[in-house]
């Protein structure tokens, strides 16, 4: 484990010097603008607009470096010629790729907590106050942290067998399928044959389900995520990502790196 | 990231205590001779200067053998001495290396022990004397010779400005001498002429290609 540990403090730093979290500047703008222009628009469900902003904001730049940075974890060590060098030192295929991951989710991590933080400020500022249930805002964080290391999973996994560009496209792709695998489990199966209706609900479970991370609606309100859904997407995701990782860490193990 | 940090990097992977990765961070840094470029970033490196963090890199834990696969590919002169330098450095300091390479003055330098690779097969493998026939094929004088002459040697020597290399049999060297004198030349220096590894290299290409064009000959 500490070789994974080397591998994902590297990428961390890499990804720290790529200039990934400046992001937060973007973020820190355009919450301050948000400030400003949510008290003179919104009376009364400040709060609201604020936590959806926010989340949002957190959710779409988080979405963007997991995919475009998850992508080029691989390829980028290939093309740099870095991984040659690298696996000829004491470094199984499967250690390099979990240090990969690690060191993204790490990434992740500081940076929608740095979000999150700014969120919290605003929310100050507008409110002059934080009550607990405010306290919604954090699992909602959390909870897009736990989707951003699924993405990650699985953009690290198409990367080991295809093109970035077409990663990408698959990467993205199952996101937004994963966002309404709940409308494939709620089909009409009735009118649907046999085949087809296990067949639907087969690939809804094997499907990523994104929208299970999706409490954003409860956090604006301020209303309390149930601890039984914390822990539910906290096992899922490391559930999940474990297959995928395992299933990635097989193709790279055979991949030809001629 | 900067070489330091490379390096320090990759000996994060053997086990070795911190004091111990600082200190033989510090001794590769000069050994390849980079401990003046330490703290620049690598992207800013020439490719002799990445080439030679490549080696350290690679020697870092102090191996019995280390492979490298075309060290001297792609680099100037300067960077192809710095490098060989180095291989003969760790080759004083008893360790094993073994290197591809297509420059093969490089490999007749440096190696012990030579294996050729013709057409993706092992066509010899032993030290460069054997392999090449070590015998002296003949003696070349160098010589300089201004104005026109009509020297019947003259006519068999390569010219470059007033310079002339001739090529004469050893039994032939001192009657040669003699006569280019005799002709007005200045005699610059005399050495033995030897098959080289790539002429040995050459020969077999040359031999393949016989053969496969023998091959198409006498398929069609």
């Amino acid at each position: 484990m500490k070789r994974v540990g080397v591998v994902a403090l590297n990428t961390f730093r890499e990804a720290v010097r790529d200039r990934v979290l400046y992001n937060l500047v973007f973020f820190a703008l355009l919450m301050m603008a948000a400030a400003v222009a949510v008290g003179q628009i919104s009376i009364g469900i400040e709060q609201t607009v604020i936590v959806s902003l926010g989340l949002s904001a957190i959710s779409v730049i988080g979405l963007l470096i997991s995919v475009f940075i998850g992508v080029a974890l691989v390829s980028k060590e290939m093309d740099k010629r870095t991984l040659y060098a690298l696996l000829a030192k004491p470094v199984r295929r499967w250690e390099f790729l979990l240090g990969k991951f690690g060191g993204l989710v790490l990434t992740l991590a500081v940076n929608t907590a740095a979000m999150a933080l700014g969120l919290l400020l605003v929310m100050i500022y507008v409110k002059h106050s934080l009550q607990r249930g405010d306290v919604a805002v954090l699992v909602a964080v959390y909870f897009i942290l736990l989707k951003l290391a699924l993405i990650v999973a699985l953009a690290l996994l198409f990367s080991c067998f295809t093109t970035p560009l077409l990663a990408i496209l698959f990467t993205v792709g199952l996101y937004i399928v994963g966002l309404y695998v709940q409308e494939l489990r709620n089909l009409p199966v009735e009118v649907m044959s046999p085949a087809m209706a296990a067949f639907t609900r087969w690939l809804s479970y094997l499907l990523p389900n994104f929208e299970n991370f999706n409490v954003m609606a409860m956090a604006a309100h301020g209303r309390a995520v149930p601890g039984a859904l914390i822990l539910q997407n906290t096992l899922y995701t490391v559930i999940y990502c474990t297959i995928v990782l395992t299933a990635a860490a097989a193709v790279f193990s055979r991949r030809n790196l001629k | 990231m900067t070489a330091a940090e490379v390096l320090d990097y990759f000996a994060r992977f053997h086990d070795l205590t911190a004091a111990d990765r600082k200190e033989r961070v510090e001794r590769m840094l000069k050994k390849v001779g980079l401990e003046t470029a330490r703290k620049i970033q690598l992207r800013k490196y020439s490719k002799g200067m990445l080439q030679r963090v490549g080696l350290a890199q690679a020697i870092l834990h102090d191996p019995k053998v280390v492979i490298l696969d075309e060290p001297m590919s792609g680099l100037d002169p300067v960077g192809r001495r710095e490098v060989r330098d180095i291989i003969l450095q760790l080759k004083k300091d008893g360790k094993t290396v073994m290197f591809s390479t297509h420059i093969l003055s490089d490999a007749e330098m440096l190696c012990d022990r030579v294996g050729v690779i013709v057409g993706g097969k092992l066509r010899g493998v032993g030290a460069p004397g054997t392999l090449v026939d070590m015998q002296t094929q003949g003696m070349e004088i160098l010589f300089e010779l201004r104005g026109a002459s009509n020297a019947p040697l003259l006519s068999k020597a390569t010219r470059t400005g007033d310079c002339y290399r001739l090529q004469v049999a050893e039994e032939e060297l001192y009657t040669a001498i003699e006569q280019l004198r005799g002709a007005g030349a200045g005699i610059l220096s005399v050495s033995q002429v030897k098959a080289t590894l790539e002429e040995f290299f050459m020969n077999l290409v040359e031999a393949d290609r016989a053969q496969a064009s023998a091959v198409d000959v006498s398929g069609k």
